[in-house]
């Protein structure tokens, strides 16, 4: 009861004991593969980020690269088979999640780490009211009466911006629209008061419009509430504004980190290169739009040495046969062999087009 | 009555059909099927059993040398011996040869009532898929209509009014009340296969509805529909042995069910006469449904 | 939701209307000489013949026939057989027995149905799972009067049950007949619940009721299976309409003076009137839960009560 007979804006904002330096969260060289009838897929390959307090950290990379995965082995709800998490750590405040019992585990979701789904339809349940589903947590774990639970719902929903809540209460997903949908999933993840959010591509299934209200919404949220953030998306157009640090993932590895400003200004890796300009910019209307060519490789065959290699316009020999480490350029890192000379601007490209 | 439910939802098999785009990948759909198909042991049993059945049917000689009809009552119920495989029922026929020549009966119901129920399913379904509109209402409401009588209700009522020889009476009632969810399965194939791009560009060209409806169209709808009737068919089957067990199905002709129904009726401690019979139902009625549902299974592309 | 209900009241309607006189016109008027379908070979006393023309107003057009019928059945003025017996009477008499057996079968069915269903879809793919398939498709492939004959065979055979269970009112005596009735719907509802609990255990909306931190007892018997359920039941109400019809087979075998058992009895005897009235008053049950299966539909989904 203690945590919520205070307002969930002013919520205390230490996230527990800080053993030395640790992080609120931190990804430690995690592996994932999928096990199916058509062969082994390695979707995560050493993925490692951090999130620290009060900070958004944007994960970005297409389609397929893991990005959903990684947050899923996050939360402990990766599906089982024929998902299995082989490699790595998962701390939270010092704590390997990954070692932990269940009952501990279920301890941590919801109420330390909470996600929000891309397609609010089929991840609300459709045969409870929103009223209750986004109670439920309420009731069954922090021990609310049903009435009181309702009263927070009513509030949550008030909180991310729902009109006519109290009367929306009994209303089922269904009768929402998408946007407002949205709102429903915020606000049930902000109902336990988590310290960290995963927002997996909140906005992907919405019109543009609603989009930016979402996006403005989540960012207000989590600066009164102090929430850090683990922003999912292949758009890096969202992410400027909102984003502290940037992970760029490509083949279920983090190839690119830094800081928002030092990755827009120069990127270290030529895959987010590509990334920065397939997006259109007001300044360089001549030009046209260039796309990343090719695709992302198929997962139960990566390819040898750097996976980006071969839809890489600077590759050489060396990225087709050794596995680039993760450089570090003071404060950033990037998983190419030449970052150094990308970030001086001395790399020339090998070719136009791309072998495919 | 309750025999209805043999049948598969009818919701599975018209997402099958609509996970089918063109005929191109409807063809190479059914090639892979067939694959799937030779690879499943269950698909191989049913079909090897259904290739005995149908010898015993066409050549019931084959299999015994004795008259089924050659009954004397000095061997009532004597028990098996090398001379009568499965031993006498009461009446003191050979009930081994009653059983090989039992499965013609069965066999031509089955087949005929599912040809009926073909014909009538995929007219009446296509109409109403391809025309829409009234047509699909007032087919709509006969489908309720016919629904709402459960198939072993339904066949007594007209069993008991109809004066037919042979299998036909017990064919007809099967047909009249059996069309309905294979009606419903073609026309939802019809309404996808409709909207296929080459189905409009093929209207588009002028080509009129009876070449669409026999060239586009049908080909698409074949593989849910022979699914559904390759299970319908052995549900057929055991609708028509209930009936004679119930002694209004075949009359005259020598029938598993109306045997079961002798051996039941009176003596209750001879095995013979009810085991070997209904032994040789029920796996003539398994290989059909476990066809179908390898059928189903091989075609279904969520489950590749 | 109101809208809804009407309207499945209104096509509940006329298929009753069309079901029965279907079933009417397949009795009385498919058949050249009405009197001959009622009263199959026996011949008839020149009283009993007019006494048939009064009572069904074949003297009538048919549609007027009809219209007196239903108006009959519907009042539950169900007239005399050909022997001069009340139907009502002999309705009155053996219903209880048929809800007795029905209403076992039921109990059976969605306990033990959903249950089983349930376990299997858990354990998907293992050794358990695929012995239940296979029972299940055995079962469903035995016509239910072999299951019937056999284990009333076997039940005699060694005494282990009684085969002949007359008008007892021995609850005990009614397992067997019970389990034999729901067999074929016991083994669908098994399949029919798994494939669904296995469809919704994958569905989006669990990941987000377990990242909410929720037991998995909770998860899989709150949510998934309220959502699996929906199926399972408007199958089962169907069913249990179903059932009742069924009744014929199990009650000839266990000798259950039921309303089957009527009607066996009566289509032997060749009784027109008491066939036509005891099928009409199935068909009614059955439309009847139909529509209820219906109005439950929209109960349970609200995405169709508020379409
Ligand atoms: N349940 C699963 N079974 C098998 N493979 C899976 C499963 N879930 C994910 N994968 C595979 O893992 C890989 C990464 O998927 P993931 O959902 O993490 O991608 P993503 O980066 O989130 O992409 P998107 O932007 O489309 O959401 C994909 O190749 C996908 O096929
Ligand atoms: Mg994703």
């Amino acid at each position: 009861m203690g945590r919520h007979s205070q307002s969930i804006v002013e919520k205390e904002s230490s996230p527990g004991p800080d053993d030395g330096g640790g992080h609120l969260l931190e990804v430690d060289d995690l592996y994932v593969e999928f096990r199916t009838g058509e062969g082994v897929a390695k979707v995560i390959n050493g993925v490692s980020y951090h999130l620290d307090a009060g900070e958004t950290l944007a994960v970005l990379g297409e389609s397929g690269s893991g990005k959903s995965v990684t947050a899923q082995a996050i939360m402990g709800i990766l599906d089982s088979p024929p998902g299995f998490v082989t490699g790595g750590r998962i701390l939270y405040q010092g704590k390997d999640l990954l070692k932990v019992g269940e009952a501990e585990r279920r301890a941590v979701r919801g109420r330390e780490i909470s996600i929000i789904f891309q397609d609010a339809l089929s991840a609300l349940n459709p045969v409870f009211t929103v009223g209750w589903q986004i109670s439920e947590a309420l009731r069954k774990r922090e021990g609310l009466s049903k009435k009181d639970a309702l009263e927070r719902a009513v509030e949550l929903m008030e909180l991310v911006n729902i009109p006519a809540a109290r009367e929306r209460l009994k209303s089922y997903p269904h009768q929402f629209s998408g946007g407002m949908r949205q709102r429903v999933m915020i606000a049930m993840a902000l109902a336990q008061q988590p310290n960290v959010v995963i927002a997996d591509e909140p906005t992907t299934a919405l019109d543009v419009t609603v989009q930016a209200q979402i996006m403005d919404l989540l960012g207000e949220l989590r600066r009164e509430m102090n929430t850090a953030m683990i922003l999912i998306t292949h758009d890096l157009g969202v992410v400027a504004d909102v984003a502290d640090r940037i992970a760029v993932m490509y083949a279920g590895r983090i190839i690119e980190h830094a800081d928002v400003h030092a990755l827009y200004r120069s990127p270290a890796h030529p895959y987010t290169l590509g990334l920065l300009n397939s997006i259109p910019r007001l300044d360089d209307k001549g030009k046209t739009l260039r796309t990343i060519p090719g695709l992302p490789p198929n997962l139960t065959k990566i390819p040898s040495g750097c996976p980006f290699h071969p839809r890489c316009r600077f590759v050489r020999d060396v990225c087709r046969s050794e596995v680039p480490p993760s450089l570090d350029l003071g404060g950033r890192q990037s998983a190419c062999h030449f970052a150094r000379e990308l970030l001086a601007g001395e790399l020339e490209p090998t070719r136009k087009e791309p072998e495919l | 009555m309750s025999d209805q439910n043999a049948l598969p939802p009818a919701d599975s098999v018209v997402a099958l059909a609509e996970g089918e785009a063109g005929a191109g990948r409807a063809r190479s759909l059914a090639s892979d099927a067939w694959r799937d198909l030779r690879k499943n042991p269950i698909a191989i049993i049913s079909a090897v059993i259904i290739v005995i059945l149908v010898l015993m049917a066409v050549w019931p000689s084959l299999f015994t040398g004795a008259d089924p009809a050659a009954c004397d009552l000095s061997r009532s119920l004597q028990p098996p011996s090398s001379e009568a495989w499965f031993g006498y029922n009461l009446q003191g026929c050979d009930i081994y040869a009653r059983t090989i020549y039992g499965a013609k009966a069965s066999l031509q119901v089955g087949l005929y009532s599912v040809i009926g129920v073909a014909v009538i399913a995929i007219v009446l379904g296509m109409l109403a898929g391809y025309y829409g509109g009234w047509a699909d209402a007032v087919i709509a409401r006969v489908t309720d209509i016919v629904l709402g009588i459960p198939l072993l209700l339904g066949a007594i009522v007209i069993l008991s009014s109809v004066e037919l020889d042979g299998v036909w009476p017990v064919v007809l009632a099967l047909a009249l009340l059996g069309w309905t969810s294979p009606a419903r399965i073609v026309r939802s194939s019809v309404i996808s296969a409709k909207g296929q791009d080459y189905v409009q560009a093929a209207r588009m060209l002028g080509a009129n509805d009876k070449r669409i409806m026999m060239r586009h169209i049908a080909p698409n709808a074949m593989a849910p529909v022979i699914v559904v009737l390759t299970i319908a068919l052995g549900s057929f089957i055991s609708v028509e042995a209930t009936l004679s067990f119930l002694g209004i199905g075949l009359k005259g002709e020598i029938s598993w069910g109306a045997d079961i129904a002798d051996a039941t009726g009176r003596v209750r401690n001879a095995l013979g006469p009810v085991l070997f019979p209904s032994t040789f139902l029920a796996l003539t009625v398994l290989a059909f449904i476990m066809l179908g549902d390898a059928v189903r299974e091989a075609f279904d592309p969520k489950l590749r | 939701m109101f809208r809804y209900i009407i309207r499945r009241l209104l096509q509940m309607v006329l298929a009753f209307f069309g079901t029965t006189l279907l079933v009417y016109w397949l009795m009385f008027a498919a058949s050249g000489d009405p009197i001959a379908a009622l009263a199959g070979e026996k011949p008839l006393s020149p009283s009993v013949r007019q006494a048939l023309i009064q009572e069904f107003h074949l003297d009538q057009p048919f549609i007027v026939q009809y219209l007196y019928y239903m108006r009959d059945l519907l009042t539950f003025d169900l007239g005399v057989n050909t022997s001069g017996r009340d139907i009502g009477q002999i309705v009155a008499t053996a219903w209880p027995y048929t809800l007795k057996l029905a209403f076992i079968a039921f109990i059976f069915v969605v306990v033990v149905g959903i249950t089983l269903g349930v376990i299997v879809a858990m354990k998907r793919g293992g050794v358990f799972d695929t012995v239940v398939l296979l029972l299940t498709l055995i079962v469903i492939s035995i016509p239910v009067f072999v299951i019937g004959s056999t284990l009333a065979l076997f039940g005699a055979k060694w005494g282990l049950w009684t085969t002949n269970v007359g008008g007892s009112g021995k609850l005990l005596a009614y397992l067997v007949p019970a389990l034999v009735l729901g067999s074929l719907s016991l083994a669908t509802a098994v399949r029919l619940t798994r494939s669904s609990v296995g469809e919704n255990l994958r569905a989006d909306y669990v990941r987000t009721a377990k990242s909410k931190g929720l037991k998995r007892s909770r998860v899989v018997g709150v949510h998934v299976l309220r959502n699996s359920l929906i199926p399972v039941i408007t199958f089962l109400g169907i069913e249990l309409g179903g059932l009742m019809g069924g009744a014929i087979v199990t009650e000839k075998i266990f000798n259950i003076p039921g309303i089957g058992f009527e009607l066996a009895k009566a289509i032997g005897l060749e009784d027109g009137p008491t066939v036509v009235t005891i099928v009409s008053l199935l068909v009614i049950v059955y439309l009847l839960m139909n529509l209820l299966v219906d109005v439950l539909y929209a109960v349970l989904d609200p995405r169709i009560r508020y379409e």
